[in-house]
């Protein structure tokens, strides 16, 4: 029996007179990749925003392990289980590496103010087991050697790297990845996706994935949603979706120059 | 072997800083270095707050002078033991902190600068006009002096060394408290707010954590203000003061953790260089103030980091030199 980690009922959220999203449901299965796809201006992030509470939504139901999250404060759902990571990057600059993967292990770490103050033996053993289980997260995402380096500094990729590694800091139940490919080359982002594949496997951490590169969303996914204007087009495994006519037409228009380019280059993907 | 020696510098440091004054006989140092130290302790607190959580209060002297003048008023009418009155001064801080922060910190964060910019307005006119109560422009004066196992601290000297004791306290344990956990929530909060609550982080209650902090410090400094010095007036709880002491955070460094002590030096010294200028000297303030947050927003701590950064590149590069 499927088991459903994450149900999206009927979601509808405006800006003023702009309908972002209008009756938007889906379901993600546990411990798989689940893309979410759609033209720029879709609603992608207007519906990872309301799944992590940073909108609220104006109707419908975000359940969450059967619990229902609209509604709620984006720390109280962080807290939750749902880890993110951003489309521009968001770390926190002042920081090295492993004090940004530190930050989110907060909720884990019972340090009382008191203690915090007079620097008890207690936090000084918190402190340290926080120190290694960054070090194991940074290992899996293969960036240990920029542990100690302040963030601001480090190039692109590895700082999308440390925001995954930070979401994961928060041990979440769901890691919520908005296009974290973007402005990668093709190796980077095979070795992105190779780690993140690995996680979903070993540590049964379920993914959405919101990414427009179709060759990694085609290859990678369990399970697509596609989303155009704010509502729901098609919810399918990766072969359905991409020889689905609505899907096409959205993507590409219709009669435009080149429209067959998308299915060529998802065709080819698959192919490989 | 490192770490040895880091176990045993705090205690020794320590104490050599208390122990210092006992060297010095001017009174004139004695009397200024007391007065840094109170402006010290509260700069400190307020580093929690601007630096480290990068938000704004214009009300520390209002905070220190609502603290100064209850400890102060309790210590010399109703008899009340300094060191009791210690715990009149907390709770001051705390009320403050939390009531005023619960009320504004909800909304933008800009708004915390003018409601304290309001608060210290506020309470140096209440200072001045609530006669039956503050005694007005006359000021409580003759508060007891306090007294330990039975010494009475009277001299300069001993009111210096004790406010220095408090000025180490403080300054530990808020250097613990910003090694911790919490210490990484305030400057998630400043650096990324989004992030911040998207990891988790319940970003209003923790800055309403760095603004009760900052108000309990300069609530103890009030405290202290009022026990060792004796006399309250009402016009030093200023709104000059409460600048003075962004400006020592901010001269200092802000958002490190050498900032305002730096920072109290080269201040209280500096108005002490300028203070035949009169009414100029804040013309000058404000000009130095500006060029540092354009030129050097890291302040005079941020500068050092830097020097001693390049001296190190420079030994090293020798170093390389020499094994050649």
């Amino acid at each position: 029996m499927p088991d459903k980690i994450l149900t999206v009922d009927n979601i509808s959220k405006n800006f003023g007179g702009v309908k972002a999203l209008s009756g938007v449901s889906t379901e993600i299965e546990r411990g798989t990749i689940h893309s979410i796809i759609g033209p720029n201006g879709s609603g992608k992030t207007t519906l990872i925003n309301v799944i992590t509470g940073f909108y609220k939504p104006e109707s419908g139901a975000i359940l969450f392990n059967g619990e229902h999250m609209e509604g709620l404060k984006p720390h109280i759902i962080a807290r939750k289980g749902i880890g993110r990571t951003f489309q521009n990057l968001r770390l926190f600059d002042s920081m090295t590496a492993e004090e940004n993967i530190i930050v989110a292990m907060e909720k884990d770490m019972k340090e009382t103010l008191w203690g915090a103050f007079v620097n008890s033996p207690s936090i000084r053993n918190i402190e340290k087991s926080a120190k290694e289980k960054a070090h194991i997260i940074l290992k899996r995402l293969e960036i240990e050697d920029f542990a100690d380096r302040p963030v601001a500094m480090l190039p692109y990729g590895t700082r999308r790297l440390i925001e995954i590694g930070r979401a994961l800091g928060l041990n979440p139940e769901i890691l919520i990845l908005d296009e974290p490919v973007a402005g990668m080359n093709p190796a980077e982002s095979e070795n992105l996706m190779r780690i993140i594949k690995l996680l979903v496997e070993e540590q049964k951490i379920t993914t959405i994935l919101i990414e427009h590169d179709m060759k990694v969303v085609m290859n990678y996914s369990d399970e697509i949603t596609v989303i155009n204007n704010g509502k729901l087009i098609a919810r399918g495994v990766p072969k359905d979706i991409q020889s689905n006519p609505v899907v096409i037409q959205a993507y590409l228009g219709t009669g435009r120059a080149g429209s067959q380019g998308i299915k060529e280059e998802t065709d080819a993907s698959i192919k490989n | 072997m490192n770490r040895k020696i880091n176990n045993l510098s705090l205690p020794v440091v320590s104490l050599l800083v208390i122990l210092f004054p006992l060297l010095l006989n001017s009174y004139y140092t004695m009397r200024i270095l007391s007065t840094l130290g109170i402006y010290l302790i509260i700069a400190m607190g307020l580093n929690v707050l601007l630096g480290f959580t990068g938000l704004v209060s214009i009300g520390q002297a209002g905070i220190f002078g609502i603290s100064a003048y209850v400890c102060g008023i309790l210590m010399e009418r109703a008899g009340v033991n300094f060191w009791f009155a210690f715990f009149f001064a907390m709770a001051v801080g705390l009320l403050v902190g939390l009531g005023l922060g619960a009320i504004t910190l909800k909304l933008e964060s800009g708004y915390l600068a003018i409601t304290t910019l309001g608060l210290c307005l506020m309470v140096k006119n209440i200072l001045q006009n609530w006669d039956s109560m503050t005694n007005g422009f006359e000021g409580v004066i003759g508060i007891p002096k306090p007294s330990i196992f039975g010494y009475v601290i009277k001299s300069q000297k001993a009111v210096l060394v004790t406010i220095t004791i408090f000025v180490v306290i403080i300054f530990w344990m808020l250097r613990f408290f910003l090694k911790s956990k919490y210490g990484r929530k305030l400057r998630a909060s400043r650096d990324n707010e989004i992030a911040a609550s998207m990891m988790g982080i319940n970003v209003v209650s923790t800055r309403l954590l760095a603004f009760t902090i900052a108000s309990v410090t300069a609530a103890i400094a009030g405290w202290l203000y009022a026990g060792l010095y004796g006399a309250l007036f009402p016009d030093f709880f200023s709104m000059d003061l409460s600048v003075l002491f962004m400006c020592i955070v901010i001269v200092g460094g802000q958002g490190t953790i050498w900032g305002p002590i730096i920072g109290s030096f080269v201040v209280v010294y500096g108005k002490e260089l300028l203070g035949s200028l009169g009414e100029g000297q804040m013309l000058v303030y404000g000009i130095i103030l500006v060029l540092l947050c354009v030129v050097q927003p890291s302040g005079l701590a941020g500068l050092f980091e830097k020097g001693f950064a390049r001296l190190r590149e420079i030994t090293l590069k020798k170093g390389e030199e020499n094994a050649r």
